[in-house]
């Protein structure tokens, strides 16, 4: 790997290192003051006066709290009302205002996968941004969307949070006061701030249509105008990953230079990170935050650690070819097919890493592209259920699932009822445990599998052999995880596709999310029990180490039989 | 006709989760005779927001 491809690594390590105390200590303070912590939160005056006139609006007592179920019910109506608002705004765009484009109306299909994409915080996308949906659809559809499936999905989390810390309690604070907190005090104030950081650097903010312009071999090209920057900061931000233009990241006008290729990657990684921060200090032990952290960061960058020199080193194919991969002071060497030459493989395997990690799935590059392992860093970062470190909220809860399913095996290890942070894990929350690891893998396989069998979805793929059922498998577990990054080489705009993919969509989300309120319901409801010389301790390196080695079992038991059959396969035959 | 289609599908599936968060409540529910335990439940359900 090149100086420049260590210094980015490493200054993005350092960055985070240093913003990442200071935002989760924020996040705790927010979660932590105010209605539901007794104490006072940051900025509480001036955040105060713009939540007061929405919870009066939406009758909303600030003050309430909610049963897990009640908690439950009200992401379930949330979601229901909020996405067929946006199914019948993208088959209505061509009627309304904002549509300098003349973009017409989705079709049925398209629009129930871009609307469940887009409330599943997954941001899938079967259509081309810049020609498919207006600039209404884009800032009062899918930014609203952008905002508000980051805020539920954090909102989860902080109520997992109150069911670890609440002794003897039947609630988990309120979830319309979550929703409205998180969006108003944490990413609106970051998305703001992004935006005129990218609006800086070049990143396109207007209300421009699409117009011609003289290219200088007197062609003609259509370029397309929008509010870019602003969506590009929340898509990052908030671990979405909608591409304003179909190139997403790898457009000039989304991601113009190597600066904001960084900025960028800092803004997909530093919420899902900083979150751990935020639980140390919200349950009274930094520890436990630490050994969460730690956990999403190995397994972040071991995947980072492999991509970017997988890359830079290029492919024995091109090479045969004929293709100069060098690294010289003209080009920056590797693989670079599919890739920006502003971004090199470097810049692109790190934006890939990080990308996948988080449930973002904005793309800098071609997925499809990538030599094959290191087209098997995404997916395999996809398949660990997005806990490195996963999207708001979601990676927080998932990696938490994980805890809790590693000090059950610990205590089946030394026969002691398990306990964590003085809770006792019984049957019950083992069952939801278990629903939580077993509805993603149902459905990512399962339906792989079947369109496998089909030969119309089969026509969709570019590729046959190992590459094609990565494409296939890749499509499935990125939906199914609330990734939305695609591999590229599936035509996914079919009834087929957009109807089952829009299903995996629903239900990684909503049945992953449901048990885990289950389970933060359950546990606030019990008395925590002193430590005692037969506790597992859950705040040292030995509990990082079988944690990650739970992770890494469980995804492996589950799919490495098809990593194995795909991109595996793919290279160790050499076909790349 | 698709229309009213995908609306329906949307509609089940939150009326699938609205049933999965009742069977979770139940399975959870079952450990609360073990514990033994008295659940403050003061303020539950509170304000039209619950």
């Amino acid at each position: 790997m090149t100086t420049a491809g260590w210094l980015q690594l490493i200054g993005m390590v350092a960055v985070l290192a240093v913003t990442i105390p200071l935002l989760g200590g924020y996040m705790a303070k927010v979660y932590g003051g105010g209605v539901h912590g007794g104490s006072r939160a940051p900025g509480d005056r001036f955040f105060g006066a713009i939540e007061r006139p929405i919870y009066r609006f939406c009758g909303i007592d600030p003050e309430g709290e909610q049963r897990w179920t009640v908690y439950a019910y009200s992401l379930i109506a949330f979601s229901l009302v909020s996405v067929l608002v946006l199914y019948a705004q993208l088959r209505l765009q061509g009627h309304l205002p904002g549509n300098p484009g003349h973009v017409g109306a989705m079709g049925p299909a398209q629009s129930f996968n871009t609307a469940v994409s887009f409330l599943t915080n997954t941001n899938w996308q079967s259509y081309s941004g810049e020609t498919g949906v207006s600039q209404l659809t884009q800032m009062a559809g899918l930014a609203f969307h952008n905002f508000v499936s980051a805020a539920a999905g954090a909102a989860v989390a902080v109520a997992l949070i109150r069911g670890l810390t609440r002794a003897r309690r039947g609630t988990l604070g309120s979830f319309w006061v979550d929703l409205v907190r998180t969006c108003t005090r944490i990413l609106l104030p970051l998305a703001l701030v992004a935006s005129i950081v990218l609006v800086s650097q070049g990143v396109e903010q207007n209300l421009n249509g699409p117009r011609s312009v003289a290219t200088v071999d007197a062609g003609a090209q259509t370029l397309v105008g929008g509010p870019v920057a602003s969506q590009e900061a929340i898509k990052e931000g908030g671990q979405n990953g909608g591409g304003f233009f179909n190139a997403n990241s790898a457009h000039p006008y989304e991601n113009p230079n190597p600066i904001t290729n960084f900025f960028e990657i800092w803004l997909i990684l530093a919420i899902p990170f900083s979150l751990t921060v935020t639980y140390g200090k919200l349950v009274g032990d930094r520890r436990q935050g630490w050994v969460l952290l730690s956990a999403m960061v190995v397994l972040w960058l071991t995947m980072t650690l492999i991509i970017m020199p997988v890359e830079a080193r290029g492919s024995p194919k091109l090479g045969a070819a004929g293709a100069n991969q060098q690294t010289t002071s003209l080009q920056s060497g590797g693989n670079m097919e599919g890739k920006e030459t502003r971004f090199g493989p470097v810049g692109c395997g790190l934006f890939a890493s990080a990308t996948t990690g988080t449930s973002t799935g904005a793309v800098n590059c071609a997925h499809d592209s990538l030599t094959p392992i290191g087209g098997a860093i995404p997916l395999v970062n996809i398949m660990f259920g997005e806990v490195s470190p996963g999207g708001t909220g979601s990676g927080l809860y998932g990696m938490l699932v994980f805890a809790l399913l590693a000090v059950f095996i610990a205590g089946l290890m030394v026969g002691r009822t398990p306990e964590y942070l003085g809770k006792k894990i019984q049957a019950g929350e083992m069952k939801l445990v278990v629903l939580y690891i077993l509805f993603v893998p149902l459905v990512v396989l399962g339906f792989s599998a079947a369109a496998i069998l089909l030969e119309s979805a089969t026509h969709s793929l570019a590729n046959s052999g190992p590459h094609g059922l990565t494409e296939m498998v890749y499509a499935y577990a990125s939906s199914a995880n609330n990734n939305g990054s695609a591999f590229a080489g599936l035509n996914a705009n079919t009834n087929w596709f957009n109807t089952t993919l829009a299903l995996c969509m629903l239900v990684g989300r909503f049945f992953l999310m449901i048990p885990v309120l289950g389970i933060a319901g359950s546990l606030a409801r019990k008395q925590p029990v002193p430590a005692s010389a037969g506790t597992f301790p859950t705040g040292t390196p030995l509990f990082t180490g079988l944690l990650l080695g739970v992770v890494i079992i469980v995804v492996g038991l589950t799919f490495f039989p098809v990593v194995a059959l795909g991109p595996v396969v793919e290279h160790l035959v050499g076909h790349f | 006709m698709a229309d009213v289609l995908f609306v329906v599908v949307l509609v089940a599936f939150f009326a699938l989760a609205a049933l999965l968060v009742r069977a979770c409540d139940r399975v959870v529910g079952r450990d609360e005779g073990v514990h033994g335990e008295e659940v403050d439940d003061r303020r539950v359900g509170a304000g039209r927001a619950a």
